[in-house]
């Protein structure tokens, strides 16, 4: 039982990364019942240790391959009467009928039919026997004549004789055979049973011919198209007629199952490739994958390095020590001022976080929704502002750093939400305009005051691009070296005031040359700092895309 | 000539105010010559005062000198006594026994031989003088010193107390009597006062009622003229009739106004008794509504006198029969009620009165042409009344519909619960017991609709979405069946209802409230108010003089106070640091007039620090400027505010403020504090580097220790001359090639990318642009310092390679990976913003052109690219702008290293772009300029935000914001 499932899952799983699944469904509508497939497969399961291997492979692939819809099993399973016995008379109906199909398309089949013909006739012949031994004894003489039938001469009139000889005598056998099983059906579909009968032999020869107009051996060579077609249109007409005529409700299903030209439909929209849409595929796929991979290079090395326990200082130098592959990351914690740094980071990330979030949604809220004077000077104002290089104000910085007299981190968080603030707050201004202004209108008509229309409307419905002004004011102080750097004078005490970026570039850059470098332990900060960021944008991801494009883009 | 009107006019008018005149001066001089006698007067009551009380100030001294004298008496007296005491004596003759003691023992010790002798004489010796000494000892304590001393504290104290019981009698009496005089001249002094005032209050009231009457005179004068000039509107100019009399043309016409006029104001001040009322004056229509009155004031006066509504009312709801409480709140109701009845009959008759107003005023104004000012002066004082009849109507009535609501609610509410508590109680029961049984089916019924729809997936039926759909579905059904049933519990219903009760009550008496409050509201819009003329003027000195005190007499009470309290701010904290009172190390707004003033410590020179005085003065300089706004502001308003109430408006209340804050002033409420902030870490340090760029601020003369001065347009001079002229040359080619390689590279690399991924064949497209932004999601720093570590020499990239090239020596090298690096980390922003804009593009475009026959390459030359490029134009400005800015990557990378041949001026490094080169400027210890590098700044600063606006010109959200 697990097996089975195993396998399940692994032809689930190879159905899901295959390109080409998923594009295609089933084209049949209809199904024999599962008794007699379980039946069938019970037959198989016993021939399998009285016949060889190679039989029994050419009888599998016989049935597999042969016949796919069972045109006329699935109408004698649909017109029987005789429920008691009709289980032994469709097997044997499905075996015998099966070697009657010639395989145009795939001629190798013949030399495969030719071993597995008689087995199947056999088995036929066995079901029918448990069933009623004369007509066992009936259908014994027919599997052996080999002659060509009179009805099959008629089909085509003068034009049989440029038919080959294998052909007429396929279509003769089948013939016969439906002649004789057509004894088990009622009355009234005895006629169209035979009709089926031919209407499969035509059918397989158009189809073929259809698939391969150029390369396939049909009769189409000797015999137009347009007549096989029309004959195909008369047994179709045929049909249609004797169900509208006795009402049978499965009909209309039956002709849809049995004239569908291939046995998989196309679900997708897209047409199927050329071969010039083939190969740019493929190297729009190698693109891709290269560039994944240089992507993907440089991050997976400074993973590994940052595991690398036989190396201490610098990267690349040659393996000295044999210590656990952790050793970094323990001596990140227990050896640098990495917990301070990290809680440094945290208290300035939160603090600009909430300053920034706070700011840039009222600014916002008053700049989309309220008409004021100096509106459009003030935002020009703003946005002139933010425009001036953040160099331009380094100088000032560190001059106020000195007055104030503040912690380093206390004095980044008022700088990183004043920065943030004016840029972030177009942003989102921008994605306030886009939510129409009939919504706060609406709720003001039903008693709502302003505030509770900005917190109770527009925040729930901006609430996508909040959060990703706070994800960007919260990841910024983690990543900015420049200015935690140039407002440390470099002592070992304020190095323990910096936020992590600035703090871990101590470990690689020493200030003093000569001094020793921890690389291998910053690789190690690097990776404990960036998964969770990393994580959280892309998490994120969903809505950059219409952050980047609805406040900026026109 | 004749006399015209206007002549006639002048005349009377410079009569009057002659007049007008005389009587002020002589008010004046009244009051000042009594003012000069009381003055004198006053001063000598005053000076006798102080005499007095000089006295009362010796007598004590005199007193204490007794006091003092006494003490130091028993003092001394004690002093000698204790040093004739005994047991010093006693002292003197233990010391002289104990040297007898150690003479005789040495005695004995040398005379006695004998040891056993010796120790027995010793014990002997050693008895005897124990005893002595305890004798003595004995005698010390013994003696009755303390008794002594006791008796004597007491003689001296009762000595002591006769003497200072004299002294202070002798003192009481004396001020006694002082104070007796004293008083005596206070009363003098208020008399004086009193009378003073009444003399001055009867002469004024003379003068005044004098004033008065020419006031009255002059009118009347005016007045005549009026009714002459209607009577020449009304009849033609007499010409040659020059001694008109105005009483004659007024006995035709003028007469039968001046008396109706007079009634008027009559009939007002006698509250509409229609006693003086002369009904053959009037059309019928005014007689009509004068007895109108007196009918409302008969109807109201019956209604004060009956209490049969109380009973009427009390018995109608009585016979419902209801709970206590229901009880109280109907007893509430009936007071209420019928305070509420003789109120709007009040409120009627006030309206009754305002249509009779109108309709004289309208009578008046037919005879005359327009209203005169006076008469609705005379009308005026019942305005206030008015209101607040109305107002009290209208809250009277407020309250009696929120009692008879909350009795509504509270009847609906039993009667709810009575009717259905039993009924609930059964059917939760039957409800509990099917609850879980229906709960199972529900979710059988979800799982045989999952099976269905997982084995006809499995069957290739239909595609993995509609499957997904499907399921979501589903599975939103089954919720919201399970929702559904929960809901349908009997009990939680029954519940809900109840508190939709209350919430029901609280939302009308919400709703009552805001209509009560609209009617008052509406009632003060439209009754005119009265005050001084020239109440403006009063207002706007008054804010001026203490800002917030305007608003205070425009009667807007809590914004004054506000406003007060913001001055307050600003004069304690603001206003002591812009004026360097508060100083950070700097002097306020003064701070930019003296750079570095030097100070002398023994005989060494300092200079104070000149860049926290610029920076000081910089928000200094902001700070008065927001105040002197403010100041502005607050003047203007209450001028405004004055004009308003002169006009007969009525000022804004707090109510009015309060709406205003929540709708048009919101947007300055809720950016104040983001505002504050911007103008602090954006716009000071901004004029502060502008600033500086006019100082000689660099190497030599660093603060602090060192002066700095003013070197005006020196530095920007330099910049375009001299040796950093070429070195700035240097940068700027390698500053060009890197922002345009970086801007273009990752334009291509990312659109590529872009196409790529929004084909809908590629399969695994969430991973692929996952891994895409991966170079923007990890923090920029981590990858930069690794990569900066990895081509280090012997580093991992040498090592990976097997080679030895020194990558960071080598300009070429160190320029090429620089540009690789940049374009591996900014590539993913343009990656992302790519997708989404050609997502964002029509398909129809695409079909269009495809049923066309357009090629796939054909509708991305057409389509795609003009689209996007016109889409991203202002963004890829924007990146144009952030890698000439982006100096961060170069400094962690190499710090602009390798350093090129030839040595420049700041020194630097062969991949320094202009940018970097300011920053090393700026910090760098041995290369600091940091005046030329704000200088230079600016410059740059003026260049990049030309290129940015340009770009912003074009957003979406500019051009819709202004609107």
């Amino acid at each position: 039982m697990s097996t089975i499932t195993l396998k399940e899952q692994f032809n689930s799983f190879i159905k899901k990364i295959n390109p080409i699944s998923g594009m295609y469904g089933r084209a049949f509508k209809m199904d024999l019942s599962p008794a007699i497939d379980e039946s069938i497969n019970n037959i198989l399961n016993k021939l399998k240790y009285q016949i060889s291997r190679q039989e029994f492979k050419a009888v599998e692939d016989v049935l597999n391959k042969n016949d796919k819809r069972d045109f006329l099993t699935l109408f004698a399973q649909k017109s029987m009467k005789d429920n008691g016995k009709d289980l032994g008379i469709l097997i044997s109906l499905k075996l015998a009928t099966v070697s009657t199909i010639l395989p145009i398309k795939n001629h190798s089949l013949l030399a495969k039919m030719r071993l597995a013909i008689p087995l199947l006739e056999s088995v036929a012949v066995e079901e029918l026997y448990e069933v009623s031994q004369s007509k066992a004894q009936e259908l014994f003489q027919i599997f052996n004549d080999y002659s060509i039938d009179a009805d099959v001469k008629n089909w085509f009139g003068d034009d049989t004789q440029k038919i080959d000889a294998i052909r007429l005598l396929f279509w003769s056998r089948l013939n016969r055979l439906t002649k004789f099983y057509s004894s088990f059906i009622d009355e009234e579909y005895k006629d169209l049973f035979v009709q089926v009968a031919k209407y499969q032999c035509l059918f397989n020869e158009t189809t073929a011919y259809i698939n391969n107009p150029k390369k396939s051996k049909t009769i189409v060579n000797v015999i137009e198209y347009d007549k096989l077609s029309s004959r195909i249109t008369e047994i179709i007409n045929n049909l249609v007629r004797v169900g509208e005529k006795y009402d049978i409700k499965w009909m209309g299903e039956y002709i849809t199952h049995i004239s569908e030209t291939s046995e998989r439909i196309r679900l997708a929209d897209l047409p199927p490739l050329t071969k010039t849409g083939m190969i740019s595929m493929g190297v729009s796929y190698l693109l891709i994958l290269f560039w994944s991979f240089v992507i993907l290079f440089p991050l997976i090395a400074m993973i590994l390095n940052s595991f690398d326990g036989t190396r201490v200082n610098r990267l690349g130098e040659s393996p000295s020590v044999n210590l656990p592959f952790y050793i970094h990351y323990k001596q990140l914690f227990s050896n640098t001022q990495f917990n301070s740094w990290l809680k440094n980071s945290l208290f300035v990330a939160l603090w600009t976080m909430l300053i920034v979030v706070l700011g840039t949604t009222t600014l916002a809220y008053s700049f989309s929704r309220f008409k004021f004077r100096g509106k459009k000077s003030s935002i020009m104002t703003i946005m002139l502002l933010q425009m001036v290089p953040s160099i331009a104000a380094l100088t000032a910085f560190l001059i106020m750093f000195q007055i104030a007299n503040v912690k380093i981190s206390t004095f980044l968080i008022i700088i990183y939400s004043g920065g943030a603030l004016t840029g972030n707050t177009f942003i989102l201004k921008g994605y306030f305009d886009s939510i129409p202004v009939d919504l706060d209108e609406a709720a003001k008509i039903d008693g709502s005051s302003n505030i509770k229309t900005f917190v109770k409307i527009l925040i729930p419905l901006a609430r996508p691009m909040i959060a990703l002004v706070a994800l960007w004011s919260f990841i910024g102080p983690f990543g900015d070296v420049i200015l935690p750097n140039l407002l440390s004078d470099k002592t070992s005490e304020s190095i323990k005031h910096l936020t992590m970026a600035a703090g871990l570039r101590t470990l690689v850059v020493s200030e003093s040359t000569g001094g020793s470098v921890f690389q291998y332990e910053y690789l190690a900060g690097a990776v404990i700092t960036s998964i969770p960021i990393t994580i959280m944008f892309i998490l994120a991801q969903k809505f950059l895309v219409s952050g980047l494009t609805s406040g900026a883009v026109k | 000539m004749s006399l015209t009107k206007n002549d006639y006019e002048l005349a009377k008018k410079i009569n009057f105010k002659s007049r007008k005149d005389a009587i002020n001066t002589s008010i004046k001089s009244l009051k000042f010559n009594n003012k000069k006698e009381l003055a004198i007067y006053l001063n000598n009551i005053v000076a006798k005062i102080n005499t007095v009380e000089a006295h009362i100030e010796d007598e004590k001294h005199k007193l204490g000198a007794i006091k003092k004298q006494n003490s130091l008496q028993l003092k001394q007296e004690l002093q000698t006594y204790k040093n004739s005491l005994q047991k010093n004596i006693v002292q003197q003759k233990l010391e002289q026994l104990q040297e007898r003691q150690k003479t005789e023992i040495q005695l004995a010790k040398l005379t006695i031989f004998d040891v056993d002798e010796l120790e027995q004489k010793l014990n002997e010796l050693n008895i005897f003088f124990d005893s002595e000494k305890q004798k003595l000892e004995s005698e010390i304590s013994n003696s009755d010193e303390q008794n002594h001393v006791k008796q004597i504290k007491e003689k001296y104290s009762l000595e002591l107390e006769q003497e200072y019981a004299i002294g202070k009698q002798n003192y009481l009496n004396k001020v006694r009597n002082l104070k007796e005089e004293l008083l005596e001249l206070k009363h003098q002094k208020s008399r004086m006062v009193v009378e003073y005032k009444s003399i001055k209050k009867n002469k004024i009231r003379l003068f005044r009622s004098e004033k008065k009457s020419a006031n009255t005179e002059a009118k009347n004068a005016i007045r005549e003229l009026k009714t002459r000039s209607i009577y020449i509107n009304a009849f033609g100019d007499p010409v040659e009739d020059t001694n008109v009399n105005a009483a004659e043309v007024s006995t035709k016409f003028g007469i039968q106004f001046q008396e109706f006029y007079e009634n008027l104001s009559v009939y007002f001040t006698y509250k509409f008794l229609g006693e003086y009322l002369r009904t053959d004056q009037f059309s019928s229509a005014e007689n009509e509504s004068f007895l109108k009155i007196e009918t409302i004031y008969n109807i109201k006066d019956e209604l004060l006198s009956t209490r049969d509504i109380d009973s009427v009312l009390s018995k109608s709801f009585e016979s419902n029969g209801q709970t206590m409480l229901v009880r109280k709140l109907l007893k509430m109701s009936k007071i209420k009620s019928v305070i509420k009845m003789t109120i709007s009959s009040l409120q009627i008759q006030s309206l009754e009165i305002s249509h009779f107003r109108k309709n004289i005023i309208n009578a008046i104004a037919s005879k005359v042409g327009s209203i005169h000012y006076d008469l609705l002066y005379e009308l005026q004082p019942s305005f206030d009344n008015e209101l607040k009849k109305i107002e009290y109507a209208v809250r009277a009535d407020h309250e009696e519909k929120i009692i008879l609501k909350t009795i509504k609610t509270h009847l609906d509410q039993t009667q709810f619960s009575t009717a259905n508590k039993d009924h609930v109680a059964i059917n939760n029961e039957d409800f509990v017991r099917s609850f879980d049984q229906k709960l199972v089916d529900i979710k059988s019924e979800y799982n045989i609709e999952k099976t269905r729809i997982i084995k006809d997936y499995n069957l290739g039926n239909f595609s993995k979405s509609s499957r997904n759909n499907s399921l979501k579905l589903a599975k939103f059904n089954m919720r919201s069946q399970i929702k559904e049933l929960k809901l349908s519990n009997p009990e939680k219903q029954y519940s809900a209802t109840l508190s939709y009760f209350k919430l029901e009550l609280n939302r009308e008496i919400k709703k009552e409230n805001k209509v009560m409050f609209s009617k008052i509201d509406d009632a003060q819009r439209r009754i005119p108010t009265k005050c001084v003329k020239g109440h403006k003027w009063y207002a706007l000195a008054a804010s001026i003089l203490l800002p917030g005190l305007g608003q205070i007499l425009n009667k807007q009470y809590i914004k004054g106070f506000l406003l007060l309290i913001v001055t307050g701010f600003i004069a304690g904290l603001v206003m002591p640091i812009v004026f360097g009172a508060i100083t950070f190390k700097g002097e306020g707004i003064f701070g930019l007039f003296h750079l570095s003033p030097e100070i002398n410590v023994d005989g060494d020179i300092f200079y104070l620090d000149a860049r926290f005085r610029i920076i000081e003065a910089v928000v200094s300089w902001l700070l008065l400027l927001i105040s002197v706004a403010i100041y502005i502001f607050i003047a203007r308003d209450s001028y405004y505010t004055g004009l308003a109430r002169e006009n007969g408006s009525r000022p804004k209340n707090s109510r009015d403020l309060r709406t205003y804050m929540t709708n048009q002033g919101l947007p300055l409420l809720l950016s104040t504090p983001a505002f504050f902030i911007i103008l602090l870490v954006v716009v000071t340090p901004l004029i502060t580097t502008i600033m500086l760029g006019f100082t000689n601020y660099g190497r030599g003369n660093l603060p602090p220790g060192n002066s700095l001065d003013w070197v005006g347009w020196k530095n920007f001079k330099a910049i375009f001359t001299g040796g950093y002229a070429e070195s700035f040359g240097y940068v700027s080619s390698w500053t060009l090639i890197w922002t345009t390689t970086i801007t273009i590279g990752i334009l291509i690399l990312g659109s590529t990318l872009a196409i790529i991924i929004d084909n809908p064949r590629i399969k695994g497209k969430a991973l692929f642009s996952t891994v895409f932004i991966l170079p923007w999601a990890v923090p920029a720093f981590a990858t930069i310092l690794f990569f900066s570590s990895a081509f280090d020499n012997g580093g991992l990239i040498n090592k990976f390679l097997g080679t030895t090239t020194n990558y960071k020596l080598s300009t070429n090298w160190t320029k090429s990976i620089l540009i690789m690096i940049q374009l591996w980390l900014g590539h993913s922003y343009m990656f992302l913003l790519m997708l989404g804009v050609k997502k964002s593009i029509s398909s129809d475009f695409y079909e269009a052109a495809s049923i066309d026959g357009a090629s796939k390459f054909m509708q991305t030359l057409k389509i795609t690219a003009p689209i996007i490029l016109a889409q991203i134009a202002p963004l890829l400005i924007g990146q144009i702008v952030f890698n000439f800015n982006n100096y961060g990557i170069i400094w962690m990378f190499n710090d602009g290293g390798p350093q090129p041949l030839k040595v420049y001026m700041g020194s630097p490094g062969s991949t320094d772009i202009i940018i970097s080169l300011i920053f090393k400027l700026s910090t760098s210890g041995t290369n600091n300029r940091v005046a030329l590098a704000s200088a230079f700044t600016m410059f740059v600063s003026v260049f990049v935000v030309g290129v940015s606006a340009i770009g912003f010109l074009r957003t979406k959200s500019f051009r819709e914001g202004g609107q």
